[in-house]
């Protein structure tokens, strides 16, 4: 079933690249005919928007109702797939909340951009949700989240290790966008979005390859994007364990039967923890003091590296891309021009205003190239430090940072089986 | 990586259920497979059947090239593209179907995937010796944050490596450098060698303050004289300006009386009457039995740099600009001997820029015709400078307007009314860009009198002065509007919205109606009587055949003339918009027809002229060869015809007219 599963997924591949658009020429009519008129979409309708909006909220509301007060799988699928239809195929994965990370950076570092307000309430609402219930956007609301959940055939469990460290990318990812997206330099989210050519059918061959990779690892590994790149999942982590009604495994006492952990694909689900003896606290003390003393030095040497390589990040940029490429033709070391420069000679304008815009993005991305530098140094110490904490736990519970709240530990349970006297108390 | 759904021990009985599920799921995997074959199939055939790569047809057309008047092959080129285009489309068709198809086999095998999955589950078995893994996974895990810390070094460092070989640290120093520097100017054929600026030539010395005139800045600042701009590098205090009433101008250009001659691109508005005493035959494309060549060439003289503007000539003289991409210099010729009597240099001005325009190779450096108010003559370059001289060539003033933002380089033609001139300065991208104006500047000053902006983008059309119902009015196209301005204030009249993208062609006005074509739109017949009148800017009729995309077109009141660049020629009448005739000429335009007496003058690029009636049926009446490409328009004074080509300046007429 397996090598049937790669050959469906394959077959993804082709039909997406046979529906790519392509451009040519018109032909060269040599009389009596009329060309028809250049056409632009109008703008999506305001009040299409707010429907946008009022959807989005119902249906976190509803997927809190049905994770944590009915408890109920099949009814959460139900959603993750109406979540799919809608935002996914029917507004064709735009805009979503994990896109609009981009406007809201744009928006604070570029004065003269207007955030819209779909983008800025597609960006508030999930995580105002997340302070109200957790995850429950990334359980049933988001469109990517929803594409891996239905492909999801055959979990296997990701050695903890790998997930803590692979869990460290979305970090990376995070300021890389807020970077370009700050820097006016691109919006890399959306450019290297895996899922959004599935809900378009149209998109490039690189994109449908990363998408369909993506897709095909998602059917063994539960929501690869979601745990190890989603930039949108770091700020839910950070407000999911503030909730206030949060996902409880089992609705009385745990009797650690670990039938949880086992259920969940998704590592969300801690397990107890024995106590540390004597000498497992002394060295843990020690071992934390270390990476705290180390902490300021990830983060400056991260900001100095970073800074250094200012150059190479600034390519993003296409003005940056643009004065590249012109000085090199200027200077004889390519041969032939690309569309951008010969689209550039025909404004007419000289190649000194094209150095001089590139190097202002230069001057721009000074700035934030030491802050994306000095901010993985901190990720990455701080995910340290969090590694070098030992926490004691008595009971199974999942994990609100990483808890999607997709409702399978439930069945999982035997308590939950107990019966009415055993959910005696109410979840939420 | 381990399963979370253990295998049980004991294999289950086949249930209905889940025979089905698996059943329904193979079927859809060999459904979806069978389409992915399909349409990788039809991938392959849609690739001989890309209209990007016409490889065939690119064969035929070289073939057509040096065999023009092969109708068959023709048509074989027009049925292969038919051919290619509809097996493009149809292949893409059948990927679009196959698609659908292929999404939905794949819904259905994963519902039926699911379905047998749940027949399949199994509750998870505990597993008590997990909660004593998690000290050993914390430590593996900081391992593994340290490992990827390293990693993340590592591809810094990678970066920091491939910065150093980044080129961009060498253009922001030269961009630093650039402002200090002196602007590379354009220099002129004659320039002192040994100068500064593009490739060793150097701007002209600042003419002498008895010939020097002013020159200003872009914007609205003041004129200023030349030397002093190049001395300090900014325009001194603006002083009092005469205005221009006061200028000293004269009442020949005080009145709307238009001036006898070809005082600007495409001649007098209403045409020309008489066609009487212009050639319609002549041949200089090769050896002529006579030594001297076609006595009926009456001088040819080579113009020293190139340009596609059209010569304009007023009082014996002929005028003209030429430039490449260093030198650009205004010419005047003796419309008798062809003698160039004066060359005047073109330095660039302080605001033209440090570097030479970007344009198109069919634009130029020189494409706007020059014009004349009688006194001065007024030229205009690429980068936005504005040139007066006297008859005699003395700069009166130079003003710089600041290099445009134009697609193909800027290439409207100026245009004269009374005591000033008329600048349609388009540019930007979009009209949302607000850079686009019609703009006055008093002839005898370069004062600015008055500048309105324009809601289009960059276009490269040419405004007419026309006389509608008494008034004087200033016509102008762009994307979308063709627009009529009071020449006096600058006041918009009238506006009508009905051209689209990129307008080359230039409005021609008889009889009250002006006609302006841009070849995604039509040809648009519209009313342009005074403001006061309610119907002004009506469309009258739109035509929708033969148009063009450079060429002008013409009109006597009766006919209206519309050439396309292909060769196809168009009469429409001008009553009603019916169209009379057509005819394919088998070359290729961008000089645009005019219409002299009963007669169209038509040039090629080939250098050969066709004339025929201007009638409500196609007959030719002559045709006139010359040994090279004519791109600019001929100018018809006084019997003789002047035609700029690629290299000389001709005259063409009878021994009679010679004088």
């Amino acid at each position: 079933m397996r090598s049937s599963l790669l050959g469906v997924l394959v077959a993804i591949a082709f039909a997406s690249s046979c529906r790519a658009a392509e451009q040519f020429p018109p032909p060269e009519f040599s009389q009596g005919y009329h060309y028809p008129g250049i056409s632009t979409p109008a703008p999506r309708a305001l009040w299409a928007t707010y429907v946008d909006l009022a959807v989005l909220a119902a249906t976190l509301g509803l997927t809190a109702y049905v994770a944590l007060r009915r408890r109920r799988r099949r009814e959460l699928v139900v959603v993750v797939v109406f979540s799919l239809l809608y935002f996914g195929f029917y507004r064709h994965g735009c805009i979503c909340s994990v896109g609009a990370i981009q406007n809201v950076a744009l928006a604070a570092f570029d004065r003269t951009y207007a955030l819209p307000v779909a983008a800025a309430a597609f960006f508030l609402i999930p995580l105002l949700a997340a302070l109200l219930f957790g995850r429950v956007f990334c359980a049933a609301a988001c469109p990517l989240g929803a594409a891996q959940e239905v492909v999801l055939l055959r979990p296997l469990k990701v050695p903890a290790w790998l997930d803590r460290a692979l869990s460290t990318l979305p970090y990376v990812y995070l300021g890389a966008a807020v970077l370009f997206a700050g820097t006016g330099a691109a919006f890399v989210i959306c450019d290297y979005d895996p899922f959004v050519l599935f809900f378009r059918l149209s998109g490039s061959r690189g994109m449908l390859l990363f998408g369909v990779g993506i897709l095909l690892l998602a059917t063994v590994v539960g929501r690869p994007y979601c745990r190890y790149l989603c930039p949108y999942g770091v700020l839910l982590r950070w407000l999911a364990p503030f909730a206030r009604w949060q996902v409880r495994i089992t609705p009385a006492d745990c009797v650690n039967c670990h039938l949880c952990a086992s259920a969940c694909p998704y590592g969300a689900i801690r397990a107890p923890t024995p106590e540390p003896g004597a000498i497992g606290r002394t060295v843990g003390r020690g071992r934390l003091a270390t990476l705290m003393l180390l902490l300021p030095v990830l983060i400056v040497v991260g900001g100095w590296m970073m800074s250094l390589g200012r150059p190479i990040l600034a390519r993003v940029h296409p003005k940056v891309r643009l004065a590249n490429r012109l000085w090199l033709e200027e200077q004889g070391r390519v041969q032939g021009k690309t569309p951008m420069t010969e689209a550039f000679e025909r404004q007419g304008r000289p190649s000194t205003d094209a150095y001089r815009e590139a190097a202002a993005v230069h001057a721009r991305f000074g700035i934030g190239s030491w802050a994306f530098g000095g901010w993985l140094g901190l990720v990455v110490g701080l995910r340290m430090i969090g590694q070098a904490i030992r926490r004691h736990r008595r009971d199974y519970d999942a994990d609100p940072a990483a808890c999607v709240a997709c409702a399978r530990c439930y069945a999982s349970c035997p308590v939950e089986h107990a019966g009415p006297q055993a959910l005696a108390g109410p979840p939420m | 990586m381990t399963s979370t759904d253990p295998t049980p021990d004991t294999p289950l009985a086949p249930d209905p259920g889940y025979v089905a599920a698996a059943a329904t799921a193979w079927v859809a995997v060999t459904f979806c497979l069978s389409m992915v074959g399909l349409l990788a199939v039809n991938a392959v055939q849609a690739r001989s059947h890309k209209p990007l790569a016409p490889a065939q047809i690119e064969l035929l057309r070289a073939q057509l090239g040096t065999d023009p008047r092969n109708d068959a092959l023709r048509a074989q080129i027009r049925d292969l593209d038919a051919e290619l285009r509809t097996g493009y489309f149809a292949a893409r068709n059948r990927a679009i179907q196959g698609t659908y198809l292929l999404a939905a086999g794949i819904l259905v095998f994963l519902i039926a995937t699911h379905v047998t999955a749940k027949f399949r589950a199994r509750l998870p078995l505990p597993s008590p010796e997990a909660a004593g893994r998690s000290w050993i996974d914390a430590a593996l895990g900081l391992r593994s944050m340290g490992a990827l810390g390293l990693v993340m070094a590592g591809l810094l460092l990678g970066m920091v490596i491939l910065a150093r070989h980044d080129s961009s640290a060498e253009y922001i120093r030269a961009a630093r450098q650039a402002p200090g520097s002196a602007p590379p100017g354009v220099g002129v054929p004659d320039a002192p060698p040994g100068s500064a600026g593009v490739k060793g030539l150097a701007p002209p010395p600042a003419p002498a303050p008895k010939s020097g005139g002013p020159v200003r800045q872009p914007g609205r600042g003041a004129p200023v004289p030349p030397a002093a701009a190049k001395s300090s590098g900014k325009p001194p205090a603006p002083k009092p300006e005469p205005t221009s009433s006061s200028s000293g101008t004269s009442t020949a250009v005080a009145t709307d009386k238009p001036l006898e001659g070809w005082i600007a691109f495409r001649g007098p508005v209403e045409g020309v009457g008489d066609a009487a005493g212009f050639l319609t035959e002549w041949d200089q494309s090769g050896p002529h039995p006579d030594a001297s060549g076609d006595p009926r060439l009456l001088w040819q003289t080579k113009v020293p740099l190139p340009g596609h503007n059209s010569p304009i000539v007023f009082g014996g003289k002929i005028f003209l600009s030429g430039a490449d991409q260093t030198h650009r210099a205004v010419f005047c010729f003796d419309a008798v001997t062809g003698k160039l009597l004066w060359q005047k240099p073109c330095e660039v001005l302080p605001g033209g820029g440090t570097e030479p325009p970007k344009v198109m190779k069919d634009t130029g450096y020189a494409p706007s015709t020059m014009a004349t108010d009688g006194e001065r003559v007024f030229a205009i370059f690429p980068n936005g400078d504005v040139f007066a001289y006297d008859l005699q060539g003395e700069r009166k003033w130079g003003v710089a307007l600041g290099m445009p933002e134009n697609a193909y380089g800027h290439a409207s033609s100026l245009a004269c009314y009374r005591d000033r001139v008329l600048i349609q300065y388009d540019q930007g991208h979009s009209a949302d860009d607000g850079k686009s104006a019609l703009i006055a500047l008093g002839a005898a000053t370069g004062k600015e009198l008055w500048r309105t902006r324009r809601p289009v983008p960059n276009s490269w059309s040419s405004p007419i002065v026309i006389t509608a119902d008494g008034h004087a009015q200033v016509v102008t196209t762009g994307d979308p509007f063709v627009i009529s301005y009071d020449p006096q204030t600058g006041k918009e009249l009238w506006r009508t919205k009905c051209l689209m993208a990129d307008i080359g062609p230039s409005p021609c006005y008889a009889a009250g109606v002006v006609y302006a074509a841009a070849n995604l739109a039509g040809l648009y017949a519209i009313r342009a009587t005074a403001a006061s009148d309610k119907q002004a800017g009506e469309v009258l009729w739109e035509g929708k055949e033969g148009l063009p995309d450079t060429c002008s077109p013409a009109t006597n009141g009766k006919l209206v003339f519309v050439v396309s660049t292909y060769g196809s020629v168009v009469c429409y009448s001008a009553a009603d918009g019916k169209k009379l005739w057509e005819e394919e000429m088998k070359a290729q335009f961008q000089s645009s027809p005019v219409i002299v007496g009963n007669r169209v003058y038509l040039a090629d690029t080939q250098g050969v002229t066709r004339i025929f009636e201007a009638a409500d049926q196609y007959k030719p009446v002559g045709s006139g060869r010359l040994g090279e490409p004519v791109r600019a328009t001929p100018a018809f004074v006084d019997g003789r015809i002047y035609v700029r080509g690629d290299s000389n300046l001709y005259c063409l007429g009878a021994e009679k007219a010679a004088g």
